[in-house]
């Protein structure tokens, strides 16, 4: 797994010139509503990246969404986009995704759902998170 | 916790159990290796080898609030070479105290062959040092 020291000092000059390109990990507690709701929705297209082996290039292709659009949403730029313009965007990738089509018919009906009480909707959200993350392990 | 630190080129290496799992990228990972002298001297670019004054002070307890705040994430490796997924992206220190919020580069790699192992590299701090 390690590389040599040469090759690591390359890799991290690399990385440190494309400071701006990097995804950023920092804590979800912090963001607002709207912004949780971006990261989440990007992460959809990550997942189908990853789960695929697919290349960001290919899937922009396969998306027709420009390369650099697309790099901008894997590496969560959220600041530059909307609620929308992502949401228009996971619509494509519906197209090509039968889960995606399926997660978005879940997100507009709950989102018409009238509000629980607090204790029910962290119980729903606790079984939501157990379905979800068990279907990614029996992958 | 943590395995006896073993010597290589780039310092010791400790091997310790997640205290709870984490899952990144779609996958569990339960043990993870770290590269705490890389990550607290780093490597002198002239000689390639550990520098000899110490730049940071993170114990492998650190460390691991870092990967804690991998969990339940999907990155893009920036490469994929043979088994192994390379990653380098900005993380936000989670260690209260000591760099707390301030930004690092965070370089790891992932290995389909170990799937339940994480290699944490090094963490290096972004311009505010």
């Amino acid at each position: 797994m390690s590389e040599n020291n040469k090759a690591m000092l390359k890799r991290i000059t690399n990385a440190l010139a494309k400071k701006d390109k990097l995804t950023h990990i920092t804590d979800k507690s912090l963001l607002s509503h709207s912004d949780k709701m971006k990261m989440a929705l990007c992460k959809h297209f990550v997942e189908y990246a990853v789960v695929n082996k697919i290349k960001t290039k290919d899937l922009s292709k396969k998306l027709k969404i420009p390369p650099s659009r697309l790099s901008e949403i894997t590496n969560y730029k959220i600041k530059k986009y909307t609620v929308d313009q992502l949401m228009k965007y996971l619509a494509v990738l519906a197209e090509h995704e039968p889960k995606i089509e399926a997660y978005l018919n879940i997100l507009g009906q709950s989102a018409e759902l009238p509000t629980m009480n607090l204790t029910n909707s962290k119980k729903l959200t606790k079984e939501i998170k157990k379905y979800s993350y068990s279907g990614l392990s029996a992958r | 916790m943590a395995d006896s630190g073993k010597k290589v080129s780039r310092g010791r290496i400790e091997t310790i159990n997640l205290k709870k799992p984490i899952t990144f990228n779609g996958e569990i990972f339960r043990r993870a290796r770290i590269e705490i002298d890389h990550i607290n001297f780093g490597l002198n670019p002239k000689t390639f080898e550990l520098n000899t004054k110490r730049r940071l002070s993170f114990t492998v307890k650190d460390i691991e609030k870092f990967i804690k705040l991998l969990d339940n994430e999907f990155i893009i490796a920036s490469k994929i070479k043979g088994t192994i997924s390379k990653f380098e992206h900005r993380i936000d220190c989670p260690v209260p105290g000591k760099f707390f919020n301030k930004e690092f580069l965070m370089v790891f790699d992932t290995d389909y062959k170990n799937i339940e192992e994480l290699h944490t590299i090094t963490l290096i701090p972004f311009g505010w040092r």
